[in-house]
């Protein structure tokens, strides 16, 4: 009776030790690893770098969480484990942000061009009503270069586009319009003054 | 039998016993596990991350970052080995230089992050002054097109580098200012030599000041004095000036008339030889001046003969003080416009053979330029 007693007992430690010792969360880390490089991918560390440092620490954290348990003789990962979903989650969430962020400063970098690209051909216009001859030309010239200049800077924003440089590219286009509407300024101004001395 | 049931009664539980001791010793380990090192270089890290030090200090939060992931690797090792035999050692002072470094990176950081917009404030103040002191200058001088393109480009990259400051984005305003600068360097160095060779004649032209307003003075006449770079036109009796107009010249202002179709404004003494009115000028009135003068004539042969000047160069003429300026811009052949109004006054004021004394500054350079870069 006694040996059965005995044999119970060992049993019930040995099963106690086993049943502790959970399985390493290598599918969790995994999933959460996956979804952190896809959230960087989108650019995530640039568009929400705030969310994606968040992110970051997380990971950390779990992982930390996940070695200590790794050293522990009886093992628990749940905690960690729910640790790791929730980074995967959260990074899902931080790379929608980022399209988000991403899709918004395209759409306003569009904007933003097609009103630079309104304003030069408005300027080009302008230079045409511009006094022409000897009359002006030094002037004109030198609003001509400034056009030019604007124009391959247009050009440069959009490859910049092309290569998802958004938050370089959408500086640009703002200092462009910026110029483009100081010369169509310029321009009116020059224009109204001939127009006032030939009267 | 008996011995068996002894071993049952008394072995077997001291060696349970035993078995539980053993089981319970590696555990006793586990306070030797470096979680907390870890967790300090972890939040140091962020920390530094939060900091932007991935921007300001990006040698030191590499190093740190590096640094966690080595004690992490350390870390996984010795939990692949048998409990007893583990050693976090290593791990840990990675762990612990990498929360270092962390630290140092966020230092870094704030430092880095307070200076960087002081900075740049100084700088973008810099090319400011420099564009707006010279802004009226740079936009008269007559300097090649692709010097005006640099000029356009440098003001273009400036606009970009403010927007980036409103915005924050520090680095990227630190970058268009340098190529602001760059861009802006090429064209000012190209304003400079133009006008630092034009001011060689500076000390000349006080000279032909001076003689005239004292002219003025001893002959009891109007005299006018032209100042190019000022585009002023002032009127001298007595020596005192009387009055000052706006005036607008050729496109190629800088420097000496040298023959006819360049654009240029004629520098030196000269007199009226003539006073025109409608129809006879088709600028509402004119004071016709006698350039080519004696000067003008000699000058224009030396070009000639040492090859300066093509043999079919013609030396020009009809050169006057003129109305229906007012315009804005440098847009004569090398005549002086002025508006209408100021040139009826002017008309009435100057007698046929008045002195006419054009010269390129009445200032001297330092004074209206800022060459600085």
């Amino acid at each position: 009776m006694k040996k059965r007693i005995f044999i119970g007992i060992a049993a019930l430690m040995v099963a106690a030790v086993f049943t502790g010792c959970g399985k390493m969360p290598n599918a969790e880390i995994d999933m959460a690893n996956v979804a952190i490089d896809s959230a960087r991918t989108a650019g995530a560390d640039l568009y929400v770098p705030e969310a994606y440092n968040v992110l970051m620490d997380s990971m950390n954290a779990a992982m930390v969480l996940v070695e200590g348990q790794n050293s522990k003789f009886i093992k628990s990962y749940g905690e960690a484990k729910e640790k790791l979903s929730q980074v995967a989650l959260d990074a899902r969430q931080v790379m929608q942000n980022a399209e988000t962020r991403k899709e918004e400063l395209k759409v306003s970098i569009q904007k933003t061009v097609s009103e630079v690209t309104a304003l030069l051909a408005e300027n080009r216009q302008l230079i045409g009503k511009a006094p022409k001859g000897k009359e002006g030309t030094a002037a004109l010239q030198a609003i001509k270069n400034e056009l030019n200049v604007i124009e391959a800077s247009v050009a440069d924003i959009e490859t910049m586009f092309e290569k998802g440089e958004l938050l370089d590219c959408n500086n640009k286009a703002m200092a462009a319009k910026e110029k483009a509407a100081a010369i169509k300024a310029e321009l009116t101004q020059v224009i109204a003054k001939y127009n006032r001395a030939r009267k | 039998m008996r011995s068996r049931k002894r071993f049952f009664q008394y072995f077997f539980p001291v060696l349970i016993l035993l078995g539980i001791v053993l089981l319970l010793i590696p555990l006793t380990r586990v306070e030797k596990v470096p979680l907390e090192d870890f967790d300090t270089a972890r939040k140091a890290i962020n920390d530094a991350r939060i900091s932007r030090a991935d921007l300001y200090s990006p040698e030191n939060f590499r190093k740190s970052e590096n640094l966690f992931d080595s004690a992490m690797l350390h870390w996984q090792e010795e939990n692949d080995r048998f409990i007893l035999r583990r050693d976090y050692s290593v791990a840990r002072y990675f762990a612990v230089q990498s929360a270092r470094y962390a630290l140092l990176a966020q230092s870094n950081a704030r430092d880095n992050s307070r200076s960087l917009p002081i900075k740049l404030v100084e700088k973008i103040e810099f090319l400011r002054t420099r564009l707006d002191s010279n802004q009226e200058l740079l936009s008269v001088l007559p300097v090649p097109d692709q010097v005006l393109t640099s000029l356009s480009r440098g003001r273009l990259k400036f606009a970009e580098a403010e927007s980036a400051y409103s915005h924050g984005d520090y680095f990227l305003c630190e970058d268009r200012l340098e190529e602001a600068e760059t861009s802006l360097r090429l064209a000012f160095g190209s304003a400079n030599e133009l006008l630092a060779g034009y001011f060689q004649n500076y000390g000349e032209w006080q000279k032909w000041v001076k003689n005239t307003i004292h002219s003025s003075s001893r002959e009891n006449s109007y005299v006018i004095i032209i100042d190019k770079m000022a585009r002023e036109a002032r009127v001298y009796r007595k020596g005192i000036q009387v009055h000052s107009f706006g005036i607008e010249l050729g496109r190629n202002w800088i420097g000496d008339k040298r023959f006819q179709g360049d654009k240029a404004t004629p520098e030196g003494y000269y007199t009226v030889l003539e006073k025109k009115k409608h129809p006879n000028t088709k600028y509402y009135k004119a004071l016709l001046l006698d350039y080519p003068n004696k000067d003008d004539i000699r000058r224009f042969s030396q070009d000639k003969s040492n090859g300066t000047l093509p043999g079919s160069a013609d030396i020009g003429g009809h050169i006057e003080i003129h109305g229906e300026g007012g315009r804005g811009n440098d847009w004569t052949d090398g005549c002086i416009a002025l508006n209408n109004r100021d040139m009826d006054i002017l008309y009435n004021l100057a007698a046929e053979g008045a002195r006419v004394t054009i010269v390129g500054s009445l200032k001297p350079l330092e004074e209206i330029w800022k060459p600085t870069f």
